[in-house]
């Protein structure tokens, strides 16, 4: 009895004094105006401009690791490439920029402005990917770095859990593809 | 027996209270953070734009900003300019910056070096034009006009009068800062931190300490 009173106790101490990581997601609090793609009632387009052609099968497969996650955890994302670029809420282009120290960016707009995602809805954004810092990195991580902008498209901001897409790659990413605490976040914003 | 089942009841209905407890408090806190951050930056007058951006190489200690570094100076920002590439969304900031104090390098107390840093002051117009997706409606004058305070993951290029402590690697005839906002520390008095990115702060090392502990670290490591 003694003994079984004492591991009950060490494991409350336990759970009591090292935080558990409950949710991993961090959000910016607002989303893309029109949503994900409403579980394909309501699909969603992305636009490749020419200058990001190089990256083309990178980007479907990155987005095909949003899209199809019902092994994980469905959402209601629902993307598809056009080449329509006003159709689009998604465009990629890059650059071969070595002073800027960053492998991908993604800008967010709506009407007339440039928006911060914390502040206000977007209507549209663009993923710059940057193949000076690219280069450094292998082609699973150039994937993993293009599904990172686009988790910021959708919503996502960085976080510390290296099992998310959402975590920047010089922070240790572990994983190329968005994994359950991101999907989590996608539909705590969209569902 | 019959004790031992209400301890464990006991502990399971604390543990759950606990998890939904932490849950909720994390959600909390990053929504004050984001708020708190939101009307700092509406006080400073700019439009404030701010990227996201995914970077590969990390700086989380002083030696490997000392490998990274060419000189690393402690300075006055004397004047700043905006720099913009053809074709690109993020203008560059390139800042005269004032040496007082060389810590490692081939510079003088009193050299002006220029140091590039993406991000910086622009202007509605330059933000409109640069939106390469989409045609914006036409602005106004004054909105074209309106400065825009352009961010990298929350954190601002180096304005004038501001006293820094840089760690640069040479590009070109100028310095980089070293990883893009990883090499900046802000100097207060003896003390020296690193600003966090926005959303990193639980897990980016500031690197606070006095400038005295600097400078026999990076002086070993050069040695």
């Amino acid at each position: 009895m003694k003994k079984r009173l004492s591991l009950l106790l060490s494991a409350l101490a336990v759970v009591l004094f090292f935080p558990i990581e409950s949710s991993a997601y961090i959000l910016y609090g607002h989303k893309l105006t029109n949503g994900v793609g409403n579980w394909g009632k309501n699909r969603q387009y992305y636009y490749l401009h020419d200058s990001a052609n190089q990256y083309k099968p990178l980007i479907k497969n990155a987005w095909n690791t949003w899209v199809n996650s019902s092994s994980i955890l469905s959402t209601p994302i629902s993307f598809r490439e056009s080449t329509n670029k006003k159709a689009s809420v998604v465009e990629f282009f890059s650059i071969n920029n070595p002073s800027k120290k960053y492998a991908g960016m993604t800008y967010f707009y709506r009407y007339k402005e440039e928006v911060e995602p914390e502040k206000s809805n977007w209507g549209w954004t663009e993923i710059e990917l940057n193949q000076a810092e690219l280069k450094y990195i292998g082609e699973t991580d150039q994937q993993g770095t293009i599904a990172h902008e686009i988790g910021h498209a959708m919503g996502l901001a960085h976080n510390g859990n290296e099992f998310s897409v959402m975590c920047q790659f010089a922070y240790g990413r572990k994983t190329s593809r968005p994994l359950l605490d991101d999907y989590k976040g996608i539909n705590a914003i969209y569902n | 027996m019959k004790k031992g089942f209400i301890l464990m009841g006991i502990s399971a209905i604390l543990l759950g209270s606990f998890v939904v407890v932490s849950a909720f408090s994390t959600n909390t806190e990053t929504n004050a953070t984001a708020t708190k951050k939101t009307t700092d930056e509406t006080a400073s007058g700019f439009i404030t734009v701010d990227t996201h951006a995914d970077i590969v190489r990390a700086y989380n200690d002083i030696p490997s900003l000392t490998k990274a570094s060419a000189i690393v100076i402690e300075g006055d920002v004397m004047s700043t300019s905006t720099k913009y590439y053809k074709d690109e969304i993020a203008p560059c900031t390139l800042s005269q910056v004032k040496v007082s104090k060389v810590i490692s390098g081939d510079v003088k107390i009193g050299d002006v070096v220029t140091f590039q840093e993406t991000g910086g002051i622009t202007t509605q117009k330059y933000v409109s034009e640069r939106s390469r997706g989409r045609d914006f409606p036409p602005l106004s004058e004054v909105e074209e006009n309106k400065q825009v305070d352009f961010k990298i993951n929350g954190l601002s290029a180096m304005k004038k009068d501001e006293k820094v402590l840089l760690f640069g690697e040479r590009y070109q005839d100028i310095y980089l800062v070293v990883g893009g906002y990883q090499g900046k520390f802000k100097v207060d008095g003896n003390k020296i931190e690193r600003q966090s990115p926005k959303g990193d702060e639980s897990f980016y090392p500031t690197l606070k300490m006095s400038q005295s502990s600097l400078v026999n670290e990076v002086q070993q490591l050069k040695k």
